[in-house]
Order: structure tokens, then C-alpha cells, then sequence
């Protein structure tokens, strides 16, 4: 018996960590030292606040390296690093810093530009809940799939990987458990920027709905 | 002074907003809510009217109460020594060379004093917006957590001035402010809440094309020429001469016109001149308007967002400058100088764009007035982006999570609930 699916959200309280960049180095050191919860505001949760936007320069690093420190190639390096291609914070730390290493080596003598702003690294401290909406089968995943918000749907979607330590969803993970292994395959290579959640919220709903209604048709 | 227009209709309930971000992020909201049933929170300021604190605090105080937590809003009662003595110290605060003597502090003390039964010992957390009441702190009780909520730009703040406001902000539990740029050195927590826009109020509600090309009119602007459109005070620090000069650089074969739409300048000395300086620099241009609007003059201003093709901001130091999401709000890409607040809300090259010199914003101006197709597509990046970000649901959301990140001294990742969950 599969358990049923409980969709779940997250809220957070964005706070100061104290480090700020003033330049290469500094952003370095930040990126060295600051906590988890910080990596996963700015490259992580990044996916989530610019969701409606297309890909280039998601993350709030890549971001500023090309609108603060006017540095296109070192920009470049960092947005190649795709938040979704991470399933742990670590490696996402150690990928950014050897990026930013990696530009620096190669040209050592901008080490001293300033940017226009200085980075300020934040963390978020967050709050999984607990939406209400809980689906017993596949119809009740595409209704409830249709009413949950925005945010439970990156945390089930797109988070999922770095809490569960490896390439998947919580929706695939599920219907797995349900023999519905063609679909959960197609939401696992369902591409995150294509549209905006609510839109992929959508397409999710109308893949479910197929699929059962294919099971029906079949049976 | 002028007392702010009423508005006649009854203050927005939160299912109202459902259809502007989705009835599923208006029953998330509900549903965190629950864990907060029965938190009881008093807010503190300086006026109950008039001021951008005390509209938010309208609003949002009852919708806090609609969603079952036990929230009140007092007011300090102070006097005109002390009301000069705090805009003296806000303008300090901001950075301006004001010199403020030991009895200027002295007055503050006293009012202060004379408010020390004000604080309420039976709530939860206590809520302090800006300098005036953060005295107050001194009265607090241990089994209540007290919460400094920033609504100034403290960057540039004077050292004396920040000296003395930052020994009683250290006694809070937390500070909050509205961009990291604002946070100080300080001991305590410092959490990040942007300001919002409340997209049912008469400055952000849908107003049809047709109308809104009617108000516009009224105002003796021809609604149908592209226009480029700053709103704003006329202050120097808006750079409205910039504004002006970018315009001029950005000649485009099509015929524009400007629109620098402004508050009374009348209440405001430096205002007034900078509105003489300006009409008369505008004086031989046809096709650019100076607008001097009353303060209540929302739906104007509303109107006036709508029907422009392109929107400037091209200030020189701003706070968080939430005119720049009213504008992207009603679906306009805005260029903006890259400072404070501007940068925040601009996604370059996506919702608008950033510009460092007034000929990059002459540049962009004429990129957005003739690239129609470009246009459209920003425009409607930046209306995303402010319903993701930027819009009083959101907010609340926000605040919401800061009450429970408070009252459990959550760190990292935390569960409300133990449920079952498929991993």
C-alpha cells in the first residue's frame, strides 16, 4: 500500500549573515564560510523567486557577477552552474567557489575591480508545512495538484533533489510506488524553466489526468 | 498640511486578493496562519495618520486579526519638540549633515519616558517601526520579544545619530529592514522584508484602457502620443533634469512626449524650486509636461502608469522605491538608475533595465519606445515579478513565516507539522 502524497510548502525568514563582498577575494571567502541555508537562498530558492523569468543568470551569484561586477565571462562560469544539476548543497559550495577560483587564475590582475554593490550574503531559515491538500490516488493528485501553491510545487519539484540526496521528485518518487513508472520518468525529465510553476503546475495536472485516463481506457 | 484623501470602500479582505495571485496562495497563507492562532502582537508608531507606516499598518492589521492572531496598533503620544526633534534625526538618519544637540536627546528621552506604559507585558512580540518610538524598548518585559522594524534607508546614516538609536536597537531581539544595504553591524538578528504594493488600492487597481485614457486626458495629456513617464517628487534626488536630458538624447523618429508627474510642491520649499527650475527648462519643449498632483491623486498616477509606454526611474539615491513596482505591477518595463531598491526590483534585460549614465537611459528610453515587441515582453516579465515578489499577499506570507521563525528561533530547515511524508 502506497502511502498517500501529502503536499507540503515552505515559508522563510531571510536574514543577514553578516558577509558582504566588496570584491573577488572577499566573495570567495564569503562563499567559503557562510551556512548552507545561505547557498541555498542565493542559488537554490533563486529558481523559485525568478520562476516566471527566463533561464540565463538565475542564481543571485551569476546575477551579480555580470549586473554589479560588469564581468560577462566570469558571470558566464557561474550561471553554467544550474541549481537543478545539484543534489547537495556541498557540491554546489565547493562548483562556485572553483568557478570563481578557476576565472581569477585566468585573470588575476582584475582581482582588484570593485563592483557597482557590494554581495551581501543572506540565509533564509525556513518552515515546511503541511498545504492540507493530501492525494489517496491518481485523480486525487491531479485535483490537488490543480490547488496547492506555487511554492509546493517548487518544494516538490524542484527542491526535492536536495533533500532527498539524488535526482528525483517527490511526485515520481510517489507514483513509482504506484506503477506508474512511464510517468514519473516523464515528470523526472520534465525541464524546470521551460514555464513558469504555475504553468508547469498545469502541464503536471494534464499529464496525471492522462495517464489515468489512458489506465481506464486500457483497462 | 493636508489630510490624506479617505478612501470610502472598505479595507480589502484577503480572499479579495485571490484573484490577483491565485485563490492556492491565498489558502497557503490560511493554512500558516493556523500555527499563529491566537499570537498576540502589538505594533508601535509615531502617527495614525498620513505616512506610508500607518497606511501599511491599516491595512495590515486587520487582515492579521481576519486570519485569527490578536494584533493592535498604538500610537506614541509625543509633542512638536519631539516630532522636530525625530525628523531632525530621520534626516540624520539618512545621511543628512544635521547636528543634533544634547537637547535634542534630552526631549527624547522624556517623551519616550512618558510612554513607558505603552508596551503591552501580555503579547507575544512587540513590533517597533522606526526611530521615534525605539526608546520605548527600555520598558520591555522578559517574556516578550520585541522586534525593530526599519522603514529608512540607514546606509549613510550620521554616526552621532546611529550612536545613539543603535544602543536601544541592540536591546531588541531582532531588527528588520527592507535591503540588505540598510542592515547595520549590530549583535542581533537582522531579517530582510521588501515593501509591497497592494494591488486592490486605488494607485494599483485595474482601471479599463478606456477609462484610464480619459483620466489621462483630464490632465491635459494627450493619451494617445508613446509617452515616457517618471513619477515622482520633485527633489533633486529624483533627477528629474536627468530625466529631462535623457529625453532629449533619445530622439526618436516617432513623436513622444515626456510626463514628470509630481507631489505637491507646495508643502516643500526645496520642491517648489525644483519644480520653478524645472518648468522653466521645459518651457520651450512641446512635448514634455510637468504634472504638480494633489497627494491623493492615486487614480491619476494609476492612469497615468497604464498609459505610458515606457517608465523611468532615474534617481540618484532612493530607498526601496516602490514606484518602480507600481509601474511594473500595471505591466511597464521600467529603466532605472542602478541604485537602493531600483536594482533590487529590475531584472536587467528581463522585467526592464538598469542604467549607470543618462545616456544609457536615453539609450533604453529609445530602445522601448520603438521596439514594441520588446516592450511587451518585459513588460509582462515585470508584472510577474511583482506578483512573485512584490504584492501584499506576499507579504503578509512573509511576515507570517517571521512570526514563526521567531517564536521557535528556527534555524535552517524546520517541520510545523510531523506528517507522513512520501520521501
Amino acid at each position: 500500500m502506497t502511502a498517500p502524497f501529502v503536499f507540503q510548502s515552505e515559508v522563510g525568514a531571510v536574514r543577514s549573515t553578516g558577509y558582504r563582498a566588496d570584491d573577488l577575494q572577499a566573495f570567495i571567502h564569503g562563499l567559503e564560510r557562510v551556512s548552507g541555508s545561505s547557498i541555498y537562498y542565493h542559488f537554490f530558492r533563486s529558481v523559485y523567486r525568478r520562476h516566471f523569468m527566463s533561464v540565463d543568470y538565475v542564481h543571485d551569484f551569476a546575477r551579480w557577477a555580470l549586473v554589479s561586477l560588469s564581468l560577462p565571462p566570469l558571470a558566464e562560469r557561474l550561471a553554467q552552474l544550474d541549481p537543478v544539476d545539484f543534489v547537495s548543497i556541498r557540491d554546489a559550495r565547493e562548483r562556485l567557489i572553483a568557478a570563481t577560483r578557476g576565472f581569477l587564475g585566468g585573470v588575476g590582475e582584475w582581482v582588484a575591480i570593485r563592483p557597482s554593490a557590494p554581495f551581501y550574503f543572506l540565509q533564509q531559515d525556513s518552515l515546511i508545512f503541511p498545504t492540507g491538500q493530501v492525494a489517496h490516488t491518481m485523480d486525487e493528485l491531479a485535483e490537488s495538484l490543480g490547488s496547492v501553491g506555487n511554492s509546493s510545487i517548487y518544494y516538490h519539484l524542484i527542491q526535492a533533489p536536495i533533500r532527498l540526496g539524488r535526482r528525483e521528485n517527490d511526485f515520481s518518487a510517489w507514483l513509482d510506488g504506484w506503477g506508474e513508472h512511464e510517468l514519473a520518468q516523464t515528470i523526472r525529465t520534465l525541464n524546470v524553466y521551460r514555464w513558469s510553476i504555475p504553468v508547469t503546475r498545469n502541464h503536471l495536472v494534464d499529464l496525471v489526468r492522462s495517464s489515468v485516463g489512458k489506465a481506464r481506457r486500457a483497462s | 498640511m493636508k489630510k490624506p484623501a479617505t478612501d470610502p470602500r472598505p479595507q480589502p479582505k484577503l480572499d479579495d486578493y485571490a484573484g490577483v495571485t491565485g485563490r492556492p496562495e491565498i489558502d497557503e497563507i490560511r493554512r500558516l496562519s493556523e500555527h499563529l492562532k491566537g499570537f498576540r502582537l502589538q505594533h508601535i508608531n509615531s502617527t495614525r495618520v498620513g505616512g506610508g507606516v500607518a497606511e501599511l499598518l491599516a491595512a495590515k492589521v486587520p487582515m492579521m486579526n481576519e486570519l485569527g492572531l490578536k494584533v493592535t496598533w498604538d500610537v506614541l503620544e509625543g509633542n512638536p519638540a519631539f516630532f522636530d526633534m525625530t525628523k531632525s534625526m530621520h534626516n540624520a538618519l539618512h545621511g543628512a549633515p544635521v547636528w543634533l544637540d544634547r537637547e535634542s536627546w534630552r526631549v527624547y528621552e522624556e517623551v519616550t519616558l512618558k510612554n513607558h506604559a505603552l508596551p503591552k507585558s501580555d503579547v507575544d512580540l512587540v513590533i517597533i517601526h522606526d526611530p521615534q518610538p525605539a526608546g520605548l524598548v527600555q520598558f520591555r518585559t522578559e517574556n516578550v520579544r520585541w522586534l525593530w522594524r526599519c522603514h529608512i534607508d540607514l546606509s549613510a546614516a550620521d554616526i552621532a545619530a546611529w550612536a545613539f538609536l543603535r544602543k536601544r536597537v541592540e536591546r531588541y531581539d531582532a531588527a528588520v529592514f527592507h535591503l540588505p544595504q540598510y542592515t547595520k553591524d549590530l549583535m542581533i538578528p537582522q531579517y530582510l522584508l521588501p515593501p509591497a504594493i497592494d494591488p486592490l488600492s486605488p494607485k494599483n487597481e485595474d482601471i479599463p484602457e478606456r477609462e484610464a485614457k480619459e483620466i489621462v486626458a483630464g490632465l491635459g495629456i494627450d493619451p494617445e502620443l508613446p509617452m515616457v513617464l517618471q513619477v515622482s517628487r520633485f527633489d533633486y534626488l529624483k533627477d528629474p533634469f536627468g530625466v529631462l536630458e535623457a529625453y532629449r538624447l533619445a530622439s526618436t523618429p516617432e513623436a513622444s512626449q515626456l510626463v514628470l508627474a509630481g507631489g505637491a510642491a507646495d508643502d516643500d520649499p526645496e520642491g517648489a524650486e525644483v519644480y520653478a527650475k524645472l518648468a522653466d527648462r521645459a518651457s520651450g519643449l512641446p512635448n514634455v509636461k510637468l504634472l504638480n498632483l494633489p497627494p491623493d491623486s492615486h487614480r491619476e498616477i494609476n492612469a497615468l502608469q497604464r498609459v505610458a509606454r515606457v517608465v523611468v526611474q532615474k534617481s540618484i539615491r532612493e530607498g526601496f522605491g516602490l514606484v518602480v513596482a507600481e509601474a511594473m505591477w500595471k505591466g511597464k518595463p521600467v529603466v532605472g538608475n542602478s541604485v537602493g531598491g531600483i536594482r533590487e526590483q529590475i531584472l536587467h534585460g528581463v522585467t526592464g533595465f538598469l542604467v549607470h549614465s543618462t545616456e544609457g537611459m536615453a539609450f533604453r528610453i529609445r530602445q522601448l519606445l520603438t521596439n514594441l515587441e520588446l516592450n511587451q515582453q518585459l513588460g509582462d516579465a515585470a508584472r510577474e515579478n511583482v506578483r512573485a515578489n512584490y504584492l501584499f499577499p506576499t507579504s503578509l506570507r512573509r511576515w507570517l513565516a517571521l512570526f514563526l521563525v521567531m517564536q521557535r528561533g528556527a534555524v535552517g530547515v524546520e517541520y510545523l507539522e510531523k506528517a507522513e511524508v512520501h520521501r
